[in-house]
């Protein structure tokens, strides 16, 4: 009979203790180098402070101030929203069409996997300077492309309103490849039994796509959602490196603007705190909903 | 052969006597210290200078005393790595330290107050350029020494500006504005006649001063009277409509300045406003690009005006021993030395900061030379800095988000941008 | 278990001529940004700012690389970087291992909490956690050591999930009658969970690999002084500050940053391929 409480899966006999020793050195990790600064930072977001002077406790006036008196840091949130699910689209979008559509087991097709999956390898920061430079108004390739075409050249990332779009194609470029082998391989491990049956039927694609093939894979791609969702919400590089947040605000993202509030402007710490937990606020109450929904989803199979 | 070994130790005695009499008050060094600056000079014409220096004065300097430069970054990084070093308890000995971060060092009591050696080595604070004396003193005490100091430089195209009919520098803003229209109308719009990058504190500074008198802060930092007197709209609305014309042109995003000298080689742009401090830099790539460079006065509204910045000394005032304080007084000594004056401003273009250096060869042959160097000194008479405040590095860069809004973005009005900023204005002071 | 594939029949013809049109252009598409960064280390600084931009450099010329060898002590850059990037996986492997495989097949107190802390920990940039840490580091006068650079990264919770689905995937018999066999839970571990989740493994490895190679800020708030400093913040000095971006330079100091990565990749492409399609799944 097996006692309760005690680590008895699969026959396991030994020590109580084992699992905990196991994962003590990870915990320890995480709990100095992750959530005690967590724990500080959401403890600074009360107070006005600039790492020198006495920390001054203001309650709440930090995130008052935050929300409803500044407006760019709503800006900053909008950014980061429209961003990030325009990345998450495009990527799972194209990464399953293109795994549909590289299926087959060829060397061409696989070189062209691999092509894709190279700029994944490259600096975010060397990536966004090649970028920049192919989106330069006066000298960069598009407009050189358009003028080709007789088009009037764009502003790219001086346009407010192009400018988070060119980010967002950097972005999609970059870890395409990546998400696309991901995909590729879920496709791959779809039981070949399902497949046939569904052959036998005469199914029309689009039904076969939607009601064997997508469900199938489904586990996989709710996995990228909340993967590539939490990734976006912390860009900073390319940002920083592309447009610094402008024109204005106009790419300002939540990681550019703790950062800018802590480090540039006179250091305000207190604040930037208060922002960064906001960030935090919004990770967490997406990462519930990937529990709840994740949870679910594993068990289907 | 007993008295020749007499002679030679009596001799040996006096000259180390000697020695002990010039740095009687060193001999505080008894043992060999190193002390850590922190600074900003990247660029390779910086870079080479800097290490020269600080070569030389290693070498140099009996003391023991060694000085480990590292390079952080813009001002702004300094600025910011040097605080947080500070909080953190181990910050550098010595930082270049720029005209917005002083204040708030200063006001912090960060920096170590410099008079009683200047006192005791008898250092003439009378032989420093008056202009650049602005961000020495704080309370009485001596806070910094100026070293990279700037002011702002109207680089234009020679060839381009006779063509149409400027065969001069331009003495007012409303001049440079009509030939530069005139370049972009010729040449249908290939060519742009100005570019202004945005640097709140610096550039736009000294055009919005040249309405108000004080630029875009009041001189006690406490306010921003051109947000109600209607300078900055008056400036707002017409550098909005000058891009919108498009002889004026937009800023980029990021590297705004290495872009604006991008398309003044390629020759798309006739002139920009950069700082002095890159001089050398940009008269090597014109001369390369086959670009009669000419170097002028900034103008504002109705004259000339310019402004003043760039980098000063500080020693930081926490957790540093007394031996490395003295240490750094020795380094900055060094640096204020004629021919390390001098010679800065000729390798890079930094302002000469003290009247001696400028007797020296070194640099009236360099003015003999290339007058564009003469022409930064001599704009200290009209020059002016934004106030000292501490307030200053946050409201700039504010400001500045602000204009980039209007001028990069172009999806606001001037008079919203005025209004915006009061409102954060109202937050910042 | 494989599948032919999932139906998707391209017509012959016409729709294969597209297919195929339609993938040169994918491959332009993504290999393209690499060709400009190699012509572009090869041409003159004029000519990287003309425009129209050219394709092929007209004057080929070695003289950015010249630069970027002269400026950079590049030896004490690159060995920071492999330094750097070594211990943060092999302490992650370390740490992660055991912890993702006691979170996986035990039941213990505490244990629903600790996935849940590692989910969570997963989500937080580390530009929020930079200045807590960094106070730390500097209190430990850990910032001319490399140290401040490989600790905090000890624990990926990235790669501990990760782990933790591979080994899930194990199934439960083998370990039983691994057990009965009174097999040690270190020769567990190493005979039958990491043979399994070797895919897993290497996705994780790479992941940690190309995250540490390529880290930018984290070095940039880290490293108080240049012998510390990776190659990523030296490629960062070559741009000189506001002189003018010199492109040739900038890309040629690129190029040596890629190059090693590259040359990873491509000799052990069909490896890292295959480890990331077969991740976990099955």
């Amino acid at each position: 009979m097996r006692a309760e409480g005690k680590p008895q899966e699969e026959g396991y006999a030994g020590p109580r203790w084992v699992p905990y020793l196991m994962v003590a050195p990870a915990m320890t990790f995480l709990a100095i180098f992750t959530f005690y600064p967590l724990a500080n930072l959401v403890y600074l977001s009360f107070f006005r402070y600039n790492l020198i002077s006495d920390k001054v406790f203001v309650g709440l006036t930090n995130y008052r101030n935050l929300l409803f008196v500044k407006k760019d840091f709503l800006q900053a949130l909008e950014n980061t929203v429209v961003y990030s699910f325009a990345v998450v689209f495009f990527t799972i979008l194209l990464a399953i069409l293109f795994a549909l559509w590289l299926e087959k087991d060829s060397w061409f097709n696989r070189f062209i996997q691999k092509s894709m999956f190279t700029p994944y390898l490259i600096a975010m920061v060397s990536t966004a300077y090649i970028w920049s430079w192919i989106f330069d108004v006066n000298s960069g390739l598009l407009n050189a492309a358009l003028a080709l075409i007789d088009v009037s050249p764009l502003r790219w990332l001086n346009d407010s309103s192009l400018a988070i779009w060119c980010i967002v194609i950097v972005s999609v470029w970059k870890s395409l490849g990546y998400y696309l082998l991901i995909v590729l391989a879920s496709l791959k491990s779809i039981p070949r039994e399902i497949i046939e049956a569904a052959e036998l039927d005469n199914t029309p694609w689009l039904r076969k796509f939607v009601r064997i093939i997508l469900p199938m894979i489904s586990p996989q791609i709710f996995f990228l959602l909340i993967t590539i969702t939490i990734s976006s919400f912390r860009v900073f590089d390319s940002v920083q490196v592309m447009t610094n947040g402008g024109p204005g605000n106009a790419t300002d993202v939540l990681v550019t603007y703790v950062h800018r509030y802590a480090f540039q402007m006179n250091m305000r710490v207190g604040y930037a705190s208060a922002a960064g937990s906001v960030l935090l606020f919004i990770l967490m109450v997406l990462t519930i909903f990937y529990f709840r929904f994740l949870g679910r989803k594993v068990h289907y199979q | 052969m007993k008295k020749l070994f007499v002679v030679l130790l009596m001799g040996a005695v006096l000259l180390g006597s000697a020695q002990g009499i010039l740095f009687a008050e060193a001999a505080a060094f008894t043992e060999p210290v190193t002390i850590t600056f922190w600074h900003a000079r990247g660029s390779s014409v910086d870079a080479q200078w800097l290490e020269k220096s600080i070569n030389e004065f290693n070498a140099t300097n009996n003391l023991g005393i060694t000085v480990e430069g590292v390079y952080q970054g813009y001002f702004s990084d300094v600025q910011a790595k040097t605080l947080a070093a500070i909080a953190a308890g181990d910050p550098p000995t010595l930082a270049e330290i720029s005209c917005t971060a002083i204040p708030l060092l200063a006001t912090q009591d960060l920096l170590v107050d410099m008079t009683p050696y200047v006192n005791r080595d008898g250092f003439d604070m009378n032989n420093i350029v008056e202009a650049v004396s602005d961000y020495i003193y704080y309370n009485g005490q001596i806070v910094t020494m100026p070293y990279t100091r700037g002011t702002a430089i109207m680089y234009y195209n020679k060839d381009m500006y006779a063509e149409v009919g400027l065969d001069r520098a331009p003495t007012t803003l409303e001049e440079l504005n009509h030939y530069a229209k005139l370049i972009y109308e010729n040449s249908n719009g290939a060519v742009q006649g100005i570019g202004y990058t945005i640097e709140a504190n610096y550039y736009q500074h000294y055009l919005v001063q040249s309405l108000n008198g004080v630029g875009i802060l009041d001189a006690d930092g406490t306010g921003a009277s051109c947000l109600e007197d209607g300078s900055l709209l008056r400036f707002l609305t017409d550098w909005y409509e000058w891009t919108e014309e498009g002889w004026c042109a937009i800023p980029a995003l990021s590297s705004a300045s290495s872009v604006v000298q991008e398309d003044f080689n390629n020759k798309s742009l006739a002139a920009f406003v950069s700082s002095s401090n890159r001089a050398t830099t940009i008269l090597n790539n014109a001369k390369a690009n086959g670009i009669d460079l000419g170097m002028s006065y900034t103008v504002g509204y109705g004259g000339y005006s310019a402004p003043i910045g760039g980098g000063s000394l500080g020693i930081i005032n926490r957790d540093n021993s007394d031996l490395e304080i003295a240490a750094a007084w020795e380094f900055i000594k060094f640096l204020m030395t004629d021919a390390q004056v001098a010679g800065n401003h000729v390798a890079s273009g930094v302002l000469p900061v003290t009247y001696s250096s400028i007797e020296t060869d070194i640099i009236q042959d360099c003015w003999a030379e290339n007058e564009g160097y003469r022409i930064s000194y001599e704009q200290l008479d009209f020059a002016s800095e934004i106030a000292f405040s501490p307030h200053v590095s946050e409201w700039s860069s504010i400001v500045k988000s602000a204009m980039s809004q209007l001028i990069q973005g172009r999806n606001i009005t001037p008079e919203e941008v005025v209004e915006n900023l009061k409102a954060e204005a109202a937050m910042v002071f | 278990m494989y599948s032919k594939h999932t139906g998707l029949d391209l017509r012959r013809g016409v729709t294969s001529g597209i297919s195929f049109a339609f993938k040169l252009f994918m491959l332009v598409l993504f290999l393209f940004p690499f060709y400009w960064l190699i012509i572009t280390s090869f041409k003159t600084y004029g000519e990287s700012i003309v425009f129209p931009p050219t394709l092929i450099p007209r004057n080929f010329t070695l003289a950015a690389f010249e630069q970027v060898f002269s400026r950079l002590n590049l030896w004490n850059y690159l060995k920071n970087s492999i330094i750097v990037t070594l211990s943060v996986i092999i302490i992650q492997t370390l740490v992660g291992v055991p912890a993702a495989y006691a979170l996986a097949r035990y039941s213990f107190r505490g244990k629903g909490v600790m996935l849940a802390l590692v989910m969570a920990a997963f989500m937080v940039p580390t530009q929020i956690t930079f200045i807590t840490v960094y106070i730390m580091m500097s209190k430990l006068r850990w910032l001319n050591t490399l140290l401040p650079q490989i600790v905090p990264f000890g624990a990926s919770a990235y790669g501990i999930f990760l782990l933790r689905q591979a080994f899930m995937q194990v199934p439960a018999d083998i370990i039983e009658a691994a057990r009965l066999d009174n097999a040690s839970e270190l020769k567990i571990i190493t005979r039958i969970m990491l043979p399994a989740a070797r895919s897993s493994l290497m996705t994780v490895s790479l992941f940690s690999f190309v995250g540490s190679w390529n880290s930018y800020f984290w070095p940039l708030v880290m490293s108080n002084s240049e012998k510390v400093r990776p190659l990523t913040l030296a490629i960062e000095r070559l741009k000189d500050q506001d002189a003018g971006i010199n492109w040739p330079v900038i890309m040629a100091g690129n190029m040596i940053m890629v190059l090693p990565v590259l040359v990873i990749f491509l000799l052990l492409s069909n490896k890292i391929i295959s480890a990331v399609g077969y991740r976990g799944i099955k």
